[in-house]
């Protein structure tokens, strides 16, 4: 029978784009969201270890691989993971925030300017 | 969050593959959701004057919007972390599927011993350079590379992948755009009733069924040029019990008799030609429809319909998606397209149905009633879910 040991490709065809002004940066972000999401993982096992261990008082390894969150359980897992998510790029939205870099260089300007006043 | 498949081929995922794939819908809701409103409020904020007093004018299309704000962090943000979930989607759900490879393959094979549909494959057959040579949506393999005789793995790659990629959105079977059009149509056009039809670029099958469900009565054909696809699409029709006729078959030379179907259909499909053979598949889809026959096509909204910037947004894919052909299509108007291929100028239709899945079968019908418009949101996987199509009456 087909398909034993089949192995399916890595790579995608074709160029990565590049957004940024330096190659770097795009592979760091790459790296960087790869580790957030190994985090998110270890969360996640984590989080069901203590569900279970709450729920029966013993740990089990098998009904911790076994675990599957309630409808309950998965509303709370995705709120807290929303809530990663916002913590994690901080930064990224920041820089879209309202009060942009030329707002906030007014801002410092102008206490520059009461301070030396 | 992504929910699991609803039928005999899913597959086991492990703890963290699962936690794997359910942070990757988690960083696209996060991309399409938060960082999308950040880019749109940005674009109009900062780039939008700035771009207005170098060009003289606002950015009148999606192209000039793209240019303005290529050099943006908030743009190149936003693009480098869609990008990265793109690939972190197939990613997720590589290694159970390998895992699973060997049993989903013999499950096709089962289904082969006693089915009610069937699955005819050529071998022969040429593939186009638009399937052969690119991975679209950045799915390594793509739709058509097979790993061993008889494989099925790219298409379980697919079904697993998407329910990623769209968050659990589609519902269980993942259906929801065939739902929600079919349903839409039976809605507003009482007598309609195909005895039988077809579907373009069926690839799993996902859009194919929700017609068979919808118009029980109907015998439901649906063609793809790539045989792994199809084989998983076969073994899937047949685990849910909708007996469908799948045949390989490129959609540019249909090998049915003309005037031999009362709907010709296809979802997500036009966009992935190159213009010329769009033109073709069209005046195929004329040809094979009897007089009075319907053919309906779900995309996204063409540019035309939408102000410079929603149109970028929509784009992004054409540019960062590996789908080269997307924007040639969508600054295309439908209505000429039809109309070049044979169809009458009267009988072009367009509308936007609201998702079943999303609002609810209720909410749907109060809604298919009243009517919808091609907004901001239409095909986009934000908040309030509808899609748009077009058709003609042959
Ligand atoms: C995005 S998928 C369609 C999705 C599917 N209709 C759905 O609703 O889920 C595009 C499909 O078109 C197929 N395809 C591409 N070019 C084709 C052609 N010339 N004839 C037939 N199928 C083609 C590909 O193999 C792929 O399965």
């Amino acid at each position: 029978m087909s398909g034993e040991d089949i192995q399916l490709p890595r790579q995608t065809r074709g160029r990565r784009p590049q957004f940024f002004e330096n190659p770097e940066s795009d592979v760091l972000m790459s790296v960087v969201l790869a580790m957030a999401g190994e985090l998110s993982v270890l969360y996640d096992r984590v989080d069901a270890m203590q569900r279970l261990l709450d729920r029966q008082g013993v740990l089990d390894a098998d009904a911790l691989e076994q675990f599957q969150p309630t409808p309950e359980d998965e509303a709370e897992r995705a709120a807290r993971r929303q809530e990663y998510m916002q913590r994690l790029f901080r930064v990224v939205r920041a820089e879209a925030a309202v009060f942009s870099s030329k707002d906030a260089e007014e801002v410092l300007e102008s206490v520059e300017r009461e301070l030396s006043e | 969050m992504p929910g699991e498949l609803a039928h005999d081929l899913r597959i086991p995922r492990r703890l963290d593959e699962q936690a794997r794939q359910d942070f990757v819908s988690s960083l696209r809701g996060f991309v399409l959701h938060d960082m999308a409103n950040d880019l749109r409020e940005v674009y109009h904020r900062d780039v939008l004057p700035e771009a207005t007093r170098r060009l003289g004018h606002e950015p009148a299309d999606s192209g000039e919007v793209h240019r303005a704000l290529k050099s943006n962090l908030t743009f190149q943000l936003y693009s480098a972390m869609r990008v990265n979930a793109q690939e972190m989607v197939w990613d997720s759900v590589r290694a159970p599927v390998e895992r699973n490879a060997a049993w989903i393959n013999a499950r096709v094979e089962e289904a082969a011993r006693q089915a009610q549909g069937s699955l005819t494959l050529d071998p022969e057959l040429e593939l186009p350079r638009n399937v052969s040579a690119l991975d679209v949506h950045l799915m390594p393999g793509n739709y058509d590379s097979e790993h061993g005789p008889g494989d099925a793995s790219q298409g379980a790659l697919y079904d697993n992948g998407t329910v990623v990629f769209f968050m659990g959105l589609l519902g269980p079977d993942q259906g929801d755009i065939g739902r929600s059009i079919a349903r839409f149509m039976r809605a507003r056009h009482p007598d309609l009733q195909p005895q039988k039809m077809l579907d373009l670029g069926c690839t799993l099958g996902h859009n194919t069924l929700p017609w068979a469900e919808t118009f029980p009565e109907a015998e439901v054909h649906a063609i793809d040029v790539s045989a792994p696809v199809l084989r998983y699409a076969f073994a899937r029709a047949e685990s849910m019990g909708r007996p469908v006729h799948f045949r390989q078959m490129n959609a540019t030379s249909l090998d049915y008799e003309d005037n031999s179907f009362d709907v010709v259909w296809s979802s997500m499909f036009l966009h992935e030609l190159p213009l010329k053979d769009i033109r073709k598949v069209l005046r195929e889809a004329h040809r094979v429809l009897r007089p009075g026959g319907l053919m309906l096509h779900m995309e996204l909204p063409p540019n035309k319909a939408l102000p410079a910037y929603d149109g970028f947004y929509l784009d992004w894919d054409s540019w960062y998606n590996s789908e080269p052909f997307y924007k040639t299509f969508r600054d295309q108007d439908p209505a000429a397209l039809l109309a070049e291929a044979g169809f009458p100028a009267d009988g072009f239709f367009e509308h936007v149905a609201p998702s079943v899945n999303w609002y609810g079968e209720d909410t749907f019908d109060q809604a298919v009633g009243e009517g919808a418009a091609v907004g901001k949101d239409t095909g986009r996987l934000a908040e309030g879910v509808s899609w748009y199509f077009f058709g003609a009456r042959k």
